[in-house]
């Protein structure tokens, strides 16, 4: 009875993990999807910009994915949109980014670190203390990936910050091998799981 | 809706056409049986997968409570995970059929 069971299980979601393959490799179909849950940017003046973390290498250099958000809040912020820029990172992340901002010009006094928070729910709660209560910031240029966006606003809105997103690897939605679009299906199921996980704990 | 990458598709069916071509002296009507066979290893794998990740989140949020570790909830979401997981579901399909053979 057991093993009936079994294989009739087997033999469905087998049946469905084949098909959701071939839709998923070989058709635009991840794409569209990706696109739905996407937030678009929303670039103008905020009272600070706001990178978040992602993580470093084991030799303590910056992760490709970290890299490019560090980059893209300098260059956000070299372009005027704010005067103060917050990198935040575990081990050595949050100052990794600051050493390189202040290599491409960017003053250490316009910096902020942070680098003790494990999870997007406490980057936004020691946001709240650091830039909401202590220096008074109502609004920021979030920068995040766009998978990550629509999560990390939210948290971000729920403690009091206006949220003017600034996405960041925008490209990946038009993801057009079957490889790059089995890495995009990855990317929304991983941020579709966290976005449960946050709702059944009620951070959201 | 048919995306790039459809000729990875042509091309398996070419090598697929050329060993069934091979095969065909052994009778071609266990195909399908086989095709049934391999379905359902993929189904078991999944399984497997989804055990195996249920389990690995339950630990890490365990360690985060009992241990002062931080761990992060995407160590379970390693790619490698998934390839045990097919492994898993080979070996075990095989001895369930040896099994019931």
């Amino acid at each position: 009875m057991m093993t009936r069971a079994w294989v009739a299980a087997c033999r469905v979601v087998g049946a469905l993990t084949v098909a959701g393959f071939l839709v998923a490799a070989f058709t635009s179909v991840p794409n569209r999807i990706a696109w739905r849950l996407t937030v678009p940017p929303d670039l103008g003046p905020a009272d600070a910009i706001v990178v978040l973390a992602v993580s470093v290498n084991s030799d303590g250099s910056l992760s490709d994915a970290s890299l490019r958000r560090a980059l893209a809040g300098i260059a956000l912020f070299r372009k005027g949109l704010a005067q103060r820029i917050v990198f935040l990172g575990m081990s050595g992340e949050a100052e990794a980014r600051a050493r390189l901002a202040i290599s491409m010009g960017v003053r250490r006094d316009d910096i902020l670190t942070e680098g003790l928070e494990p999870t997007t729910r406490a980057e936004a709660e020691r946001m709240r203390v650091v830039l909401r209560e202590r220096l008074g910031v109502r609004t920021v240029l979030l920068v995040t990936d766009v998978f990550h966006m629509r999560r990390a606003r939210a948290l971000f809105e729920r403690v009091g910050f206006v949220v003017r997103p600034a996405t960041t690897e925008l490209s990946v939605l038009s993801a057009g091998t079957p490889e790059r679009r089995l890495r995009l299906v990855r990317g929304v199921g991983e941020e579709l799981a966290a976005r449960m996980y946050y709702r059944l704990f009620h951070y959201l | 809706m048919i995306a790039g990458g459809s000729w990875l598709l042509v091309l398996a069916t070419i090598t697929s056409a050329i060993a069934v071509a091979f095969g065909r002296r052994r009778g071609i009507a266990c195909l399908g049986a086989a095709v049934v066979v391999a379905v359902e290893t993929i189904g078991a794998a999944v399984l497997f997968f989804v055990a195996n990740v249920t389990i690995g989140i339950g630990l890490v949020l365990a360690a985060r409570r009992l241990t002062p570790v931080y761990l992060t909830i995407y160590e379970v979401s390693d790619l490698v995970l998934l390839i045990i997981s097919l492994l898993q579901a080979l070996v075990f399909e095989t001895w369930r059929r040896s099994r019931t053979a």
